[in-house]
């Protein structure tokens, strides 16, 4: 990441509080690196940036990828950082329970003066999470990763076929056995995981939730569907799916219907789906996210 | 010696005109990218801003923020003092602590912690945090990311 900031939303508070924050914009030329990266193709040619810092370098510090940053409650995106490897939205600020990322390298004194400001206005918002642990650790790949790497794919499987070294273990994120579909049709393999997307989750390896497609679901993390499972539960027919999807998109393993039912209604406001958290559906603690 | 010069004369002034020309080139590519993009660095001791009733923050004694801040960084570099200089503008109270030993355990007894290196640097030491260590931290650059990929968190750098 270079010195510049992509020019979205000002609305949150750490471009107010407690300095005013005042960037000065101007345009650039967008990224070609944006490009390659899922829905590339649709970004403008020219994107308004602002300045956080003057080092007139295109490289130096680092943004997190964007792929399941704001999956959980826990983490929030500040700014995202004109970048020169990694997708449009890549997050040059943000938040993950009490740490802070500030992706950008300069000292205070190479920052321009919005720069400055926002610096210190991260330091008083980050001490609001002071004692707040994130909820969740990144164990997992986000679903998107799948359109990511699939182009690719079939170029990583054949020179793990040619090297036929005992030694090279690395278990690939998509499976073998869906490449090898795909051999010679990179598109075809990107429409795969696009016309699935709904239905992806990480076991090692990205698998296509077959179970619940064929139950007639539209999605692995709407709370309608963990919803509908709990009430498949007493279903004689599908109740032994239903628990084994149960197993696999939540922590929880109550032995009957009815416990299932009431863990749901106890906390219905505070579930939430989480990729990178492993894809699983989570409840926030109770005061997890009141302000300090 | 003179005779070799002779001879050479042309060669040497060849090659004196190529310098020049060169160093004119490197200098005046140099020139025009601190005044049209990189801008001038501001020492921190020029920057101060300043805090007012209205934004709501407790100051201290000296009108400045009340928070405990403490930064661990490369302490014997221009840019540890810089931050440093800047941060004490700020707040009330700033300590230092050395980037290579620290450890979270350091950060009671302050609100905020600053960990940096050099901002850029892939091979910087990782540090390696306790991950019930919850105190309130900003990450910077490149080495703040990989310390976050080692809590496993999604501002990690991959």
């Amino acid at each position: 990441m270079g010195d510049a900031a992509h020019a979205e939303s000002l609305d949150h508070e750490v471009f107010s509080r407690p300095f005013q924050v005042e960037p000065q914009f101007e345009s650039i030329r967008t990224p070609g690196n944006y490009r390659g990266y899922p829905e590339g193709d649709r970004l403008p040619d020219q994107m308004k940036v602002r300045r956080i810092q003057n080092t007139g370098k295109s490289i130096g510090g680092a943004v997190a990828r964007s792929y399941g940053f704001t999956d959980s409650p826990d983490a929030e995106v500040l700014v995202l950082g004109v970048n020169t490897a990694k997708e449009y939205g890549a997050v040059g600020i943000g938040r993950h329970g009490n740490v802070l990322l500030w992706g950008y390298a300069a000292p205070p004194a190479q920052m321009t003066d919005a720069g400055r400001k926002l610096f210190l206005n991260c330091i008083h918002y980050i001490h609001r999470f002071d004692g707040k642990g994130p909820l969740i650790r990144k164990i997992a790949q986000h679903r998107l990763n799948t359109i990511r790497l699939a182009p690719t794919q079939e170029r990583y499987w054949r020179r793990r076929q040619k090297a036929k070294d005992p030694r090279v273990t690395v278990t690939p994120y998509i499976p073998d056995d869906i490449t090898t579909q795909f051999l010679g049709d990179p598109n075809g393999l990107v429409q795969y995981y696009q016309d699935n997307i709904e239905f992806i989750y990480q076991d090692r390896q990205f698998r296509v939730d077959s179970e619940l497609k064929s139950l007639g679901f539209h999605s692995n993390r709407e709370m309608a569907t963990l919803e509908r499972l709990i009430s498949l539960l007493q279903d004689e027919k599908h109740a032994p799916t239903a628990r084994s999807l149960l197993t696999r998109y939540t922590n929880e393993s109550f032995p009957e219907p009815q416990e299932w039912q009431s863990w749901f209604d106890q906390n219905k406001e505070r579930i939430y789906f989480t990729d990178v958290g492993g894809y699983k559906f989570l409840v926030v603690p109770e005061g997890y996210l009141d302000a300090k | 010696m003179v005779t070799y010069a002779k001879e050479h004369r042309i060669v040497l002034m060849a090659l004196s005109v190529c310098l020049c020309f060169t160093l004119s080139i490197s200098s005046g590519c140099k020139k025009k990218e601190r005044s049209e993009e990189v801008g001038q660095d501001v020492p921190a001791e020029e920057i101060i801003y300043t805090y007012t009733s209205e934004q709501g923050v407790r100051l201290g004694a000296s009108g400045k923020s009340d928070l405990r801040i403490l930064y661990a960084g490369l302490l014997k570099t221009d840019r540890a003092k810089d931050f440093v200089a800047f941060l004490a503008h700020h707040f009330e109270k700033v300590e230092t602590t050395g980037y290579l030993t620290f450890q979270g355990t350091e950060s009671a007894g302050f609100d905020v912690t600053i960990i940096d290196h050099d901002g850029t640097d892939f091979n910087a030491p990782r540090l390696q945090l306790a991950p019930q260590d919850t105190h309130a931290a900003i990450a910077v650059g490149v080495p703040g990311a990989f310390m976050c990929s080692g809590l496993d968190l999604k501002t990690g750098y991959l």
